[in-house]
């Protein structure tokens, strides 16, 4: 499998989720690694997680979900 | 020690949000996901899903208060959680559930990890650092 800059997958994939196994790391940033699966279907791509479990892995998604102008307020939780 | 840790540029600049690569280390599996620093989370936040690939098991149900609902939410515990590649917790509390699609991360690093540090974000320079206790 070809090893290529993280920044170079998301140019390649763009607007997908993307599993991809970490093969360097920069300031504790994953920098190089390839590409396991990447799809438009979330789940389909969080299913390989389980499966690759001696590897490192980066999951995210390549596009940005939300306008600029979005707001969020995010959760709180008890304890 | 102090250490600024590496965010998301385009994610703070439109959002505001401090968005870090975070890896979560539990039962064998290595995982980097993109978190929102969120200091009003009580844990480590992730969907279900995430939380049953990484072989999370549930300690129990905690109440959850969000925004919007009062409901309940898995609570267990992963070994390991660093945050730019220096800045490590272990035994860190984890909450699993549904956030929005749209959202530009994965979960939340809430209190159970930041407990750990000092924290400190600075929006006008654009700048986090965590500094080890």
């Amino acid at each position: 499998m070809k090893t290529l800059t993280i920044k170079t997958i998301e140019r390649d994939f763009p607007n997908q989720w993307l599993l991809i196994e970490v093969t360097e790391t920069k300031d504790g940033v994953p920098f190089k690694g390839h590409v396991i699966k990447a799809g438009n279907k979330r789940q389909e791509i969080v299913e390989e997680i389980g499966k690759n479990k001696s590897k490192r892995l980066f999951f995210f998604f390549s596009g940005m979900p939300a306008s600029p102008d979005t707001a969020f307020a995010l959760p709180l939780a008890f304890k | 020690m102090k250490f600024s840790i590496p965010f998301n540029r385009r994610v703070f600049r439109d959002f505001g949000l401090f968005v870090v690569p975070a890896l979560i280390e539990h039962q064998g599996r290595s995982l980097y996901m993109p978190m929102i620093i969120d200091s009003a989370a009580s844990y480590l936040t992730v969907r279900p899903d995430v939380f049953a690939q990484l072989g999370i098991t549930p300690i129990r149900k905690a109440p959850l208060i969000t925004a919007s609902e009062r409901t309940e939410a898995s609570l267990g515990q992963v070994e390991k959680v660093t945050a730019g590649g220096r800045c490590s917790a272990v035994n860190v509390k984890v909450i699993s559930i549904s956030l929005p699609e749209a959202l530009p991360a994965e979960g939340l690093l809430g209190a159970s990890f930041l407990r750990n540090f000092l924290v400190s974000m600075d929006y006008d320079t654009g700048k986090f650092e965590l500094t080890t206790k």
